[in-house]
């Protein structure tokens, strides 16, 4: 019933259609450069970018979770009601990536069926970077609950959670040490693209989303005290 | 891994601690503890769960070939390296065949924390190719124990095959048979360029000749006999004989014009005494010429070998009887176009082969066995190996692949190839109807449902 409701209130927002449409028509032509470029069936390249635009985008549908209900006063209309703090974050959560997948899901059959009907994608590997995508989905949704639990301002809440989405792909490429790339969604991706479903990495990003879910948790415990 | 890990823990616990510490007093500690211990004991579990694993061990590879599995024989070989291996691959991002490329090499990193692997694009580094004397995109060079091998593609029997050169406590030996008119590698019979392409292969070769001793070929990794003219007398065919029954590995190259071969070549292979014209496969220049681009078998010598290769004059052709002794194949490596001819007999004809006869023989005491392995190239020419011939076409990378079949351990062979996936054909049509489908429909779907559900709300 919550993640209907967050369903609810996302697609009745312009936000979701400003962000949405950018996002729909970068990811198209992520896809469109990929095939005509590369001319190939392999959609890894496509998935590298579209896991980098979930981490610019995101951040804009989950500013308002948590900071906006704040503002207005009806995060506390809705923790009055029997329902624990638990289920409340773990909504907001499941409410963006259902909003995100409602609106990628669809152009990513088109994607998929139109590959098929050009050439021989290997539809393993394409399962394989799926499974990668939408657990940088749920990553990137957590930090942006957390971020969006913790401050009134929206724009605060989105400008930290992209910084940390950045900061955290950027550990990935050559700039950082090599130690600290372990820690980069980016190192814990590459797996998923190349066609592995990787147990480190799966502990990776629901290790993280459930401990940055926890704390999201503990600032709505103690805004109900 | 395990700095990493503690890194991972220690952000993990700082985040925990600066929240407990801001909520201690408003929560009370019962309720701190109760919302901070769960998942504190998910990391503790995930990273006790992480530690001691290796990525490899904890993987599933779901793509349709397994394109990033290698082989147990690839893993045997990471294994055995006893220093850091550095892979370097030279690759422009979007090449065709740059991701299964890509792919494989990452493989090989998460086979051992030995194994570094770097991606550099010679376009944005040209310094470093020149450095490394990159030829051509896709070629990647394998560091380690100072020394450099170089695979020319990015797969898994080329990158194992050099990694496996570069682990060998010695250089291979060749031993050039000598004593009947053979070629060796020197100025005066042509074979200068064999002998400093040996050199960059890191191979040792010495000649030898067969009726010097009773066991000429004892040390040699691999035995070489280029166009002998004169046949063999009665101890050195006993002597080769051994050599060839035994584990013998040899590369017997014909001279047509010469006595009768038959001696020189294992059981089930035999050569025709005339010579193979192929005028449908002849150069414009020179239509004696045959240039056979078409390979019998797919091999670990003649696989990605460039589509033509030049045979100049006459060669020989090769027979094969297929109903050998057991334990023996012979794969039919070079063949000539259906219009090939010797005399009034046409059709496609064989020019080269392979030899390999496996079987377990008794190791030692104890009841111990090892696979015993002979192996034998046979071509029915010699020119084109010569000083000036060897780097026509794809002379010398047919002539380095037979060698490193000859004198390899491991039968890399049974390396199977990954098929590249094909490439797309993109009509402009096709082209277009899929900018249409991804880029313009579905933001034109999501505005249309955004105006529905606006003028929805403004109707209630």
């Amino acid at each position: 019933m919550l993640v209907r409701r967050e369903l609810r209130a996302s697609f009745s927002t312009p936000l979701l259609y400003l962000v949405g449409m950018p996002l729909l028509a970068l990811s198209g032509w992520y896809f469109y450069s990929v095939l005509v470029g590369d001319r190939t069936s392999e959609l890894r390249r496509y998935f590298s970018q579209l896991e980098f635009l979930l981490l610019l985008t995101v951040p804009l549908f989950s500013m308002r979770s948590i900071a906006e209900e704040r503002r207005s006063g009806s995060l506390d209309l809705l923790l009055v009601r029997p329902v624990g703090e638990g289920a409340v974050v773990l909504a907001k959560m499941a409410g963006i990536v259902a909003t995100v997948l409602a609106l990628l899901t669809p152009a990513f059959v088109l994607f998929v069926a139109s590959v098929a009907r050009l050439g021989d994608p290997d539809m393993g590997a394409v399962a394989a970077q799926s499974i990668g995508a939408v657990l940088v989905l749920i990553l990137v949704a957590s930090i942006g609950i957390l971020w969006s639990s913790m401050t009134k301002s929206q724009i605060l809440a989105a400008a930290g959670a992209l910084g940390t989405n950045v900061l955290l792909w950027l550990m990935g490429t050559g700039l950082s040490e090599a130690q600290l790339r372990l820690l980069s969604i980016r190192w814990h991706t590459d797996a998923a693209e190349t066609g592995l479903i990787a147990v480190t990495d799966l502990a990776y990003f629901i290790g993280w989303s459930v401990v940055l879910l926890a704390v999201a948790r503990l600032g709505l415990m103690a805004r109900r005290r | 891994m395990r700095t990493a890990l503690w890194i991972w823990l220690g952000l993990a616990a700082a985040v925990a601690l600066v929240v407990c510490a801001r909520l201690w007093r408003r929560l009370g500690s019962r309720l701190v503890l109760a919302s901070a211990l769960p998942p504190a004991l998910l990391v503790l579990a995930l990273a006790n769960f992480m530690g001691p694993l290796e990525r490899r061990s904890w993987m599933v590879d779901v793509t349709k070939n397994r394109r990033n599995t290698l082989s147990s024989i690839t893993e045997g070989v990471v294994d055995r390296a006893r220093e850091e291996v550095r892979i370097t691959a030279f690759f422009v991002p979007g090449e065709p065949g740059w991701e299964t490329a890509s792919a494989v090499i990452k493989a090989y990193e998460r086979l051992s924390p030995r194994v570094k692997v770097r991606f550099v694009n010679p376009e944005q580094q040209p310094g470093l190719a020149r450095k490394y004397e990159i030829e051509f995109f896709g070629q990647v060079v394998i560091e380690g124990a100072g020394r450099r091998e170089r695979a020319n593609f990015a797969d898994e029997i080329d990158v194992t095959g050099a990694i496996l050169r570069l682990t060998r406590d010695r250089a291979p030996r060749l031993c050039f048979v000598t004593g009947h008119g053979e070629r060796v590698p020197d100025e005066i019979t042509g074979l200068n360029e064999l002998g400093r392409a040996l050199d960059r292969s890191q191979m040792e070769f010495k000649t030898v000749s067969l009726a010097r001793a009773t066991t000429p070929l004892e040390g040699c990794d691999a035995a070489v006999v280029l166009g002998a003219k004169v046949p063999l007398l009665p101890e050195e065919r006993d002597r080769w004989r051994a050599y060839l029954g035994g584990e013998g590995k040899a590369m017997v190259l014909l001279e047509a014009g010469g006595p009768d071969m038959s001696a020189w070549l294992p059981a089930g292979i035999s050569v025709g005494e005339q010579p193979v014209s192929d005028a449908e496969s002849g150069l414009v220049d020179d239509p004696e010429a045959v240039v056979a681009g078409i390979f019998g078998a797919s091999s670990a010598i003649t696989r990605d070998l460039a589509p033509v290769f030049l045979l100049n004059p006459l060669p020989l052709a090769i027979d094969r009887d297929p109903q050998g002794e057991g334990g023996v194949s012979i794969a039919k490596l070079l063949i000539t176009t259906p219009t090939a001819r010797i005399g009034d007999r046409q059709g496609t004809l064989l020019l080269a082969a392979g030899y390999d006869r496996s079987g377990i023989v008794p190791d030692g005491e104890g009841g111990r066995t090892r696979i015993s392995r002979s192996r034998v190239f046979v071509l029915g020419d010699v020119d084109w190996v010569l000083d000036g011939q060897v780097e026509l076409l794809d002379n010398r990378r047919l002539l380095g692949n037979a060698l490193e079949w000859l004198v390899r351990q491991e039968n890399l062979i049974d390396i199977a190839s990954r098929p590249v996936n094909p490439p797309v054909l993109l009509t402009s049509s096709d082209s277009r109807s899929v900018l249409l489908s991804s880029v313009v429909l579905p933001p034109a779907v999501l505005l249309t449902i955004g105006v529905v559900v606006a003028w929805a709300r403004r109707k209630r």
